[in-house]
């Protein structure tokens, strides 16, 4: 209701030819589609919604929204269509060049019937307008002024902050959590994985960790623009409609580096990540581990509620947890049977050999922590055996310590191998696999045997919940496996 | 909208050039500061995993680091341009990721090797080009990593490739590895001066190294 009587709300004269001109400035720049990969859609509407909402009014705002956005998308799609079907029999012409250079407003998306592109283009739109409008109510609800342009000529400072600025950051504010909710809700919806839309604490917790994901590309934006288009309204009210073509460099360029930025951030993150896994893959053990390990320490860190920036970076420490193993000398590492000191020295040297390498790696230097202390034990034993730093370990290692050895329990790759008793070389005649060496009474270092079943491993696990592993975790795989999420040998 | 004086005052004239500043300045950061910030990282990071696997290698640390700034040196002195540099550079740092799958104890091994160890040795050009095969951004090193030990001559591995079938990096590294290894301790011979390093890069111009690249080569060592 508020919203109609709002929009009723005649926008200030001579307010139609600055639209109009924010709606060419608009469809200029979705004709040059900046986006550098699909993921990532680089659009330079945002700063000049705020701009409009603020100058305009909600009536505007909501043209400039829509109006735009069906052109350049009804316009794509057809000339997208034309050329797919090619219908007019087109020679190639100047006429052909120009339909095809106006089919990329459709972004190279497939060219669907009538009825389901305009139910996406509409779709769209309708989206657009409700953060456009939402956005210039907020402004005008906080006490914006309907005549800003008089205001920044004649107005006092005082007023202007209190009447333009503040209003203004409400409504880029407003603007930002609403378009941030949509993406990311528009996001899950298309995953539909089934434990996002289950139950209320799903969807919340996917909700929380995609949208700290995009806050995290997009938020270098809401810092970097709204100055911008403050300076795009202090420049309309002072030079008019000019001000549009001076402010679109910095819009453009501005939203474009940040783009680039995150893009190869991301990309070294998962260069370095990949590049280590391979690294570690010509062990025939390893391949299939490491991904599962990355796997199930993502979903017990889900399960443990931990902050949505460490599950993301979960999966990157599943996969690098035993990158310090590429210095260890494969003869101890597959060897069978006993490993003298020395040897186990050096074996023990693999976390903080690990730590150190990614340690030196950019984004991914939070593990460190994580990769060194993922065979330190809940009790205090393990390794390596100085203490850890601040008194206990951290719980993201002790989730890849349980992630890691549940899946070294249930993998049926592990190299069953017989009983060997590591002091003694003693083989147990039938076959068993005792805890202590019957012979010379030493208990066993290394523990050799045939794949567990689930509810073997489970035991393991129960059984070492406070002594080896850390009794939180293992409480929150429990759950994974009543809720049947975990699977052997592979992601549940 | 006031008059045409009031139109350009001073704090206007200000703020179209704050929207330009804005404009270059995010240029700027974006084509050469942010890359060069990147570039950073990615030797640092792909130092830090071949160093991982040159622990094993008794030679000691540094070695690939070493490499990759002469192969940069040569590179530039033969006139390649930026982004050819900056491959052969990261190539430098991974060619050797390969040992990975080499047993330490041949690695180290201070005696001559038995014909299948030496096989077994030669496999780390072909494990390492797969590896960065797998990895989408650092594919293009596949062949520079894979025919780094190919010879001018044709009497290399893994392909016996002679002369201009050799890619140009990989003979500069090629000829580089060679002198660093030379140069430094390993397990079957005791570091040696640098003098005698460049005569036997000398000794092998035109058999083992592309001419070119060793003469290139020189001149780097001269300017230091």
């Amino acid at each position: 209701m508020a919203v109609w009587v709002c929009c009723a709300i005649p926008p200030p004269v001579g307010a139609w030819s600055g639209a109009l001109l924010f709606t060419l400035l608009i469809i200029a720049s979705e004709f040059a589609p900046v986006s550098t990969t699909k993921s990532m859609e680089v659009t330079i509407a945002a700063p000049i919604h705020w701009t409009v909402a603020a100058l305009f009014g909600p009536a505007a705002a909501l043209v400039i929204a829509v109006a735009p956005m069906l052109f350049v998308n009804l316009t794509g799609w057809l000339c997208a269509r034309v050329i797919s079907e090619n219908t007019w029999g087109l020679p190639n012409s100047f006429l052909r060049g120009v339909i095809s250079a106006l089919a990329g407003f459709w972004q190279g998306r497939r060219v669907y019937r009538l009825s389901r592109a305009l139910q996406i283009i509409g779709g769209n739109a309708a989206l657009d307008a409700i953060t456009v409008g939402s956005a210039a109510l907020a402004y005008r609800a906080a006490g914006g002024s309907a005549n800003p342009v008089e205001l920044l000529l004649s107005g006092s400072a005082s007023a202007i902050i209190l009447r333009v600025i503040v209003p203004f950051c409400v409504c880029v504010t407003t603007y930002f959590f609403v378009d941030e909710a949509r993406y990311v809700t528009t996001r899950i919806l298309i995953e539909n994985r089934p434990e996002d839309t289950k139950d209320w604490y799903g969807f919340v917790l996917r909700f929380r960790i995609l949208l700290l994901e995009s806050v995290r590309l997009t938020y270098s934006q809401y810092l970097v623009l709204p100055p911008v288009s403050l300076l795009m309204i202090y420049l309309y009210a002072h030079i008019g409609l000019l001000s549009g073509f001076v402010v679109l460099g910095p819009v453009l360029s501005l939203r474009l580096s940040v783009q680039k930025a995150v893009e190869r951030q991301q990309v070294f993150m998962d260069t370095v990540a990949t590049l280590g896994t391979y690294m570690q893959h010509y062990h025939p053990y390893t391949r299939g581990h490491l991904k599962r390990v990355a796997d199930l320490s993502e979903r017990l860190a889900r399960e443990l509620r931990l902050p949505a920036e460490r599950i993301v970076l979960m999966p990157y420490a599943g996969l690098l947890h035993d990158i310090g193993k590429v210095g260890v000398s494969e003869q101890i590492l597959d060897k069978v049977g006993a490993l003298s000191d020395d040897e186990w020295a050096k074996i023990k040297e693999h976390p903080s050999k690990g730590a150190d390498i990614v340690q030196h790696l950019e984004f991914l230097d939070q593990t460190v922590e994580w990769i060194k202390y993922h065979h330190k034990w809940a009790n205090g034993s393990g390794y390596p055996e100085n203490g850890v730093k601040n008194g206990s370990v951290p719980i993201e290692a002790a989730i890849i310590a349980v992630a890691d050895a549940f899946d070294a329990m249930t993998d049926d790759r592990e190299l069953s191998m017989e009983w060997v008793c590591d002091s003694c070389d003693y083989r147990p005649e039938n076959g068993g696999k005792p805890q202590v060496c019957p012979r010379c009474g030493a208990t066993k270092k290394r523990v050799y045997r045939a794949p567990l079943s689930l509810e073997g491993a489970i035991n393991e696990l129960r059984r070492g919940a406070g002594t080896q592993f850390s009794p939180e975790v293992v409480k929150a795989f429990l759950r994974l496996v009543d809720r049947e999420e975990v699977s052997v040998g592979g992601s549940g | 909208m006031e008059g045409a004086v009031s139109q350009w005052s001073p704090p206007v004239i200000a703020a179209v050039a704050a929207a330009v500043l804005i404009t270059v300045g995010s240029w700027y950061y974006s084509v050469v500061y942010q890359p060069r910030k990147m570039q950073r990282a990615y030797k640092t990071a792909l130092y830090a995993l071949s160093a991982a696997v040159e622990t094993k290698d008794s030679g000691t640390i540094g070695h690939s680091e070493r490499v990759a700034e002469y192969a940069v040196a040569v590179a530039g002195e033969l006139g390649i341009g930026p982004e050819e540099r900056v491959r052969i550079e990261y190539a430098a740092l991974l060619r050797d990721i390969g040992k990975v799958n080499v047993p330490a104890s041949l690695l180290n091994k201070s005696t001559a090797l038995a014909p299948d160890e030496w096989e077994k040795v030669k496999s780390h050009s072909q494990l390492g080009a797969e590896i960065v095969r797998a990895v989408p951004f650092l594919r293009s090193l596949e062949d520079l990593i894979l025919h780094h030990h190919e010879c001018w001559d044709g009497s290399g591995y893994p392909d016996g490739l002679a002369g201009d079938e050799i890619p140009l990096g990989s003979r500069i590294l090629a000829v580089t590895t060679d002198y660093d290894a030379i140069t430094s301790e390993r397990p079957y011979h005791e570091p040696r001066l640098p003098e005698v390093a460049v005569q036997e890069i000398k000794s092998g111009r035109g058999t083992r190294y592309d001419p070119a690249v060793v003469d290139a080569f020189f001149r780097v060592l001269e300017s230091r």
